[in-house]
């Protein structure tokens, strides 16, 4: 299945060259030899006549007038015999003199003529054979050598332009090709499928205007462009697709490469890379995160109803001891719902459906909020939080407030968690046109410098805080992590084993 | 006496919240799916319902939909009680109608008594 309109070398027919010719060597050979006829004639003919007329003028002085006019005819049948000798002459020498000139110039010449229109036409298989012993026999030589290399470089580069033509027609994914000019050149079979292209020839060799009025093509038109192809990477799009399950859409990856022929373009790669089985997969992954997730919540419902009533006293007084042993209980019961809680928004990240709604709103705020939620926390450790805002409120930006309140939430349980009795965390916010800068500095037991890189990943520990024993489900910054990023800002940190950590993070004011 | 139904099919939390509705002083009552739930709000005509979200048969989103559409028990208040906690679920509940929508294990049973009480008298 060729699915390939071939960009041929550029092959005349040859026709143009020869209207160029105005006169072939063989007529001007016949000229040159017209004119060696007639000069010697001319010649010739003149001796002749000067000869009898100088005869003439010394006989006519003293001859009868009678006498003189038979001697005149003999004299003048004479010289048209003569003439008409010579003529033949002179017309044999110059056949002879034309037949082998003929033979030794102008037949070879043709030949090569012939062999060279053969090679234009095509065929590349052309030889020529003189045998003339010259010059000419050499060229003839020269030339069927020439053609041989044309051949052979000819056919390498079609085994390669073949084999090049082979991946992309057998590749797995669906490849489009578009020359410089953004028309379609191939189109492979897997593309035809995802695209429903009964035919190549009806979309090969159209522009990406024309392929956009062709129903299937319109998503992926729009998508990589279309006046000019975009430079896109792994662009998801939906597409009827051949594997298509109870007719819905599968998903595929766009991206387009383009193809640099040294400082110039000559054209564009699109790539079509199915990935509905690992979405599939992947959903199938957060469902069930997701259920089990929520299935949990119910168990630790109760346990946290009835531990908290026995608490309370409410199913009578429970000793100091049972009171403390049931207080770890319930720490640890709330300790599970913060996993499950953060294991649902992972799954939701993972998703890609976290964010909500962008507003305008104050982080300051925000943040203010976030420590006086952890206020009895800092009361029992005595730590010392301080904030230090911008003196003009930064609450011209555009954010998630949900998801932002998480993250800086996360952040602030953090610096509190980390850091020990009688510490110091600040908060410091800063904002300037381009956007605004949150750092939450700790004075807690850092990060081992190992360990550093691993920090923003899923699950991730610190070994010195799991030592310490304080709880953790390693998702957090994860977390953090995600959803700055999906506001388009940057998170990181500096840290210190023993000495503290500051982590930042940025939000620009503009959501693109 | 306020009179309180609570719809949710997990016989320990049922159990739980209804305890601590009669001890909190309102008259309580009790429906394990959907149906019966909704069967109960007609009949019962409770001054407060707590709604769990999932259900078998009649989930708790179509019950908020049905009270919406009956007049004679539209004007009820509805505080749902759920596992599900993500932003489209809470604002689904919310658009159709409920006063409160908690996610169980994040209040206390006091917590939520203090909430029903809220609705009661604001």
């Amino acid at each position: 299945m060729f699915s390939v309109s071939f960009a041929c070398y550029k092959r005349g027919t040859g026709a143009e060259l020869f209207q160029r010719m105005r006169f072939s060597i063989f007529t001007k050979i016949i000229l040159i030899i017209c004119l060696a006829i007639i000069l010697p004639l001319i010649a010739s003919n003149y001796f002749i006549i000067t000869t009898y007329q100088k005869f003439i003028d010394e006989y006519i002085s003293g001859i009868e007038v009678e006498a003189i006019r038979t001697q005149f005819e003999i004299f003048q049948r004479n010289a048209m015999i003569q003439n008409f000798i010579i003529c033949f002459l002179i017309f044999i020498v110059v056949l002879v003199v034309f037949l082998i000139i003929s033979r030794i110039l102008v037949r070879p010449i043709k030949k090569l003529l012939e062999g060279t229109q053969e090679v234009i036409k095509g065929n590349l298989d052309a030889k020529v054979s003189i045998k003339t012993g010259d010059e000419l026999e050499v060229l003839a030589g020269s030339f069927n050598q020439m053609v041989k290399h044309l051949k052979e470089a000819f056919l390498k580069a079609e085994e390669e332009h073949d084999r090049t033509l082979g991946v992309i027609l057998n590749f797995v994914d669906g490849v489009l090709v578009f020359d410089e000019n953004n028309y379609l050149r191939i189109i492979n079979p897997k593309a035809e499928k995802i695209l429903q292209v009964a035919d190549y020839k009806n979309v090969v060799g159209k522009n990406l205007q024309d392929l956009k009025k062709i129903p299937s093509f319109v998503s992926l038109i729009e998508l990589i462009g279309e006046k000019e192809i975009r430079q896109i990477s792994k662009k998801e799009i939906r597409l009827k697709g051949e594997f298509a399950l109870d007719d819905k859409a599968s998903i595929f990856e766009v991206s387009t490469v383009p193809l640099p022929h040294g400082e110039e373009l000559f054209g564009h790669l699109v790539i079509l890379y199915d990935v509905s089985r690992e979405k599939f997969v992947d959903k199938l992954k957060s469902e069930f995160i997701s259920l089990a997730a929520h299935q949990l919540r119910t168990p630790t419902s109760v346990a946290k109803w009835t531990i908290d009533s026995i608490l309370k006293g409410e199913a009578g007084r429970a000793t100091k001891k049972q009171e403390e042993l049931l207080q770890k209980a319930y720490f640890n019961n709330e300790r599970m719902i913060a996993i499950i809680d953060d294991l649902l928004n992972v799954t939701r990240i993972e998703e890609g459906r976290f964010l909500g709604k962008f507003a305008k709103e104050s982080i300051e705020k925000l943040i203010d909020e976030v420590v006086q939620k952890h206020r009895e926390t800092i009361k029992e450790k005595n730590i010392k939080v301080e904030t230090i805002f911008p003196p003009r409120l930064s609450s011209e930006i555009e954010i998630d407030k949900e998801s932002i309140m998480l993250a800086v939430d996360n952040l602030i349980d953090n610096a509190i968690k980390y850091t020990s009795r009688g510490g110091e965390v600040t908060i410091k916010l800063s904002c300037d046109k381009i956007g605004l800068k949150a750092q939450i500095k700790d004075a807690g037991i850092g990060i081992p410098e190992y360990q550093q890189d691993r920090v923003f990943s899923k699950f991730f520990r610190g070994d010195n805080a799991v030592k310490i024993g304080t709880s953790g489900t390693g998702l957090g910054l994860f977390i953090v992590k995600n959803i700055i990023e999906a506001h388009n800002g940057k998170v990181g940190f500096k840290s210190e084993e023993n000495k503290g950590s500051t982590f930042w993070f940025t939000l620009p004011v503009k959501q693109q | 006496m306020a009179k309180v139904l609570i719809i949710e099919d997990d016989l320990f939390l049922r159990d739980l919240v209804y305890q601590k509705l009669q001890s909190s002083g309102f008259e309580a009552y009790q429906a394990v799916d959907g149906e019966e739930g909704l069967k109960k709000i007609i009949e019962i005509k409770p001054d407060i319902v707590l709604l769990d979200i999932i259900l078998p048969g009649i989930d708790g989103f179509e019950i908020l939909r049905r009270k919406k559409e009956n007049p004679e028990i539209a004007s009820i208040p509805v505080i749902v009680l759920s596992n599900l906690g993500q932003k489209e679920e809470i604002d689904q509940g919310l658009n159709l109608g409920a006063k409160d929508y908690l996610i169980k294990a994040h209040f206390t049973l006091d917590e939520i008594m203090i909430k029903v009480k809220n609705v009661l008298a604001p």
